[in-house]
């Protein structure tokens, strides 16, 4: 009996502490969607540090690896990890620009897996992914958050990713963290920290 | 203009053969006793996560991405790589006698991407040499091992033992050169793989901070 009790004690437990994400009424989502739209249109530059988080289950540890990213509406990114090591991309008109361990090289956007990394980035970082006809969304909430689950509508894309999930703080209009689960279940997330909402960004931000 | 055509393919073919016929040779060695008759290259040998950070140039295109290697059973090696944004390019299993792929990205699903890196990664994760012969020069201690058309040259440091470099070759032709910078035999901290018949090279660098 007594076993009993304490296993529906810590069931109800364990499903407080992860059943916390509700689905929100079409109404909630749509005023949610219409206030990160409106309130993304405001942001110009977007600068933050981040820290990305691979799993892999065959893995005894996490891959984690840091850096900054820059944004500049509508279409410039910079994406630099500093640690462990040095690897930056730069998004710019329709280039790509990679400095690889002091390595510099330049692509152009064409490749369609590159466009689709560019537009992934970009629009996780920014709530533009809402009007992204290549994903259907649903919406959820939690005490703390408003969280976004996109999937792929295309069995190409699906391929390469499951389910993108993105967090936004209630009261944040970016997102603070980037849940990835890949066709094979592994999963990369990517918290960013120290935002910062229209700062101005030197140019050379921009350039290896 | 036919003629022209044969002529330069002729050539070509000449230029080929003796530019590739040139077979590989130890320089300045000389030769030793067989001290043991089994070299060993220990640096995936231990059940560790190895992360490395890996830059590719294949034919002047550039890839870059994280590498993950993990000795899996006591033959079975698995092996990943991610781009640098995290997302699985490739995933498979491998052992001297068997294959299996577990995950490959839609562009890189070709039939010479994967045999390209079944073979290389095969040597790669080669852990045992039966020695044939021996040698030595001022720096190295080289043990080599002669397998049916294959022949390796492993170089291991006089003084600290460790290994170097692999020198792999077939029908005595230079295929792919490996070398390690290494403090301790069963991790290097650098591999460089140079292949001598194509225009591949790979080059990686541990990744320490891990969670």
């Amino acid at each position: 009996m007594i076993k009993n009790i304490a296993f529906i004690a810590l069931l109800s437990i364990s499903s407080f502490v992860f059943a916390q994400n509700t689905a929100m009424t079409s109404a909630e989502s749509k005023a949610f969607v219409t206030k990160i739209s409106s309130e993304t249109k405001e942001i110009k530059t977007l600068q933050s540090d981040f820290i990305q988080t691979k799993k892999m289950d065959f893995l005894d540890k996490n891959i984690v690896t840091q850096g900054k990213m820059s944004l500049k509406s509508p279409n410039t990114l910079s994406w630099k990890y500093t640690k462990p090591y040095q690897y930056s991309i730069i998004f710019k008109e329709n280039k790509i620009f990679i400095n690889d361990q002091g390595k510099k090289s330049s692509v152009d956007a064409k490749s369609k897996t590159f466009e689709k990394i560019n537009k992934l980035i970009v629009g996780s970082s920014n709530g533009m992914m809402f009007s992204d006809p290549e994903f259907s969304v649903v919406y959820f909430k939690n005490a703390n958050s408003n969280i976004a689950k996109f999937t792929p509508k295309s069995a190409q894309l699906l391929k390469y990713i499951k389910q993108i999930e993105l967090q936004f703080p209630k009261n944040q209009s970016t997102v603070s963290q980037v849940n990835m689960t890949e066709a094979s279940g592994d999963t990369t997330n990517i918290v960013f920290k120290n935002t910062k909402i229209n700062a101005p960004i030197p140019a050379s931000e921009f350039s290896l | 203009m036919r003629r022209f055509l044969l002529l330069s393919f002729l050539c070509s073919s000449v230029f080929f053969l003796l530019f590739s016929c040139k077979s590989y040779k130890l320089t300045d060695a000389k030769p030793l006793e067989i001290s043991k008759k089994a070299a060993e290259n220990l640096y995936f040998s231990s059940k560790e996560d190895f992360v490395y950070k890996c830059q590719m140039e294949v034919y002047g295109n550039d890839i870059s991405g994280i590498l993950i290697i993990k000795k899996i059973s006591d033959s079975t090696h698995r092996v990943v790589m991610t781009s640098d944004f995290g997302n699985k390019m490739i995933d498979f299993e491998i052992s001297e006698n068997d294959f299996k792929l577990n995950y490959v990205l839609p562009d890189l699903d070709k039939k010479m991407v994967i045999n390209f890196l079944k073979n290389d990664f095969r040597e790669l994760l080669k852990q045992k040499y039966a020695v044939t012969e021996r040698f030595e020069n001022n720096e190295y201690f080289i043990d080599v091992s002669k397998n049916g058309k294959k022949t390796y040259y492993l170089f291991f440091d006089k003084t600290t033992e460790i290994l170097k470099q692999i020198v792999f070759t077939q029908n005595k032709r230079e295929k792919i050169d490996f070398t390690y910078e290494a403090k301790k035999h069963t991790f290097a901290e650098t591999i460089n793989l140079q292949h001598k018949d194509f225009k591949i090279n790979i080059k990686l660098f541990q990744i320490t901070e891990t969670e």
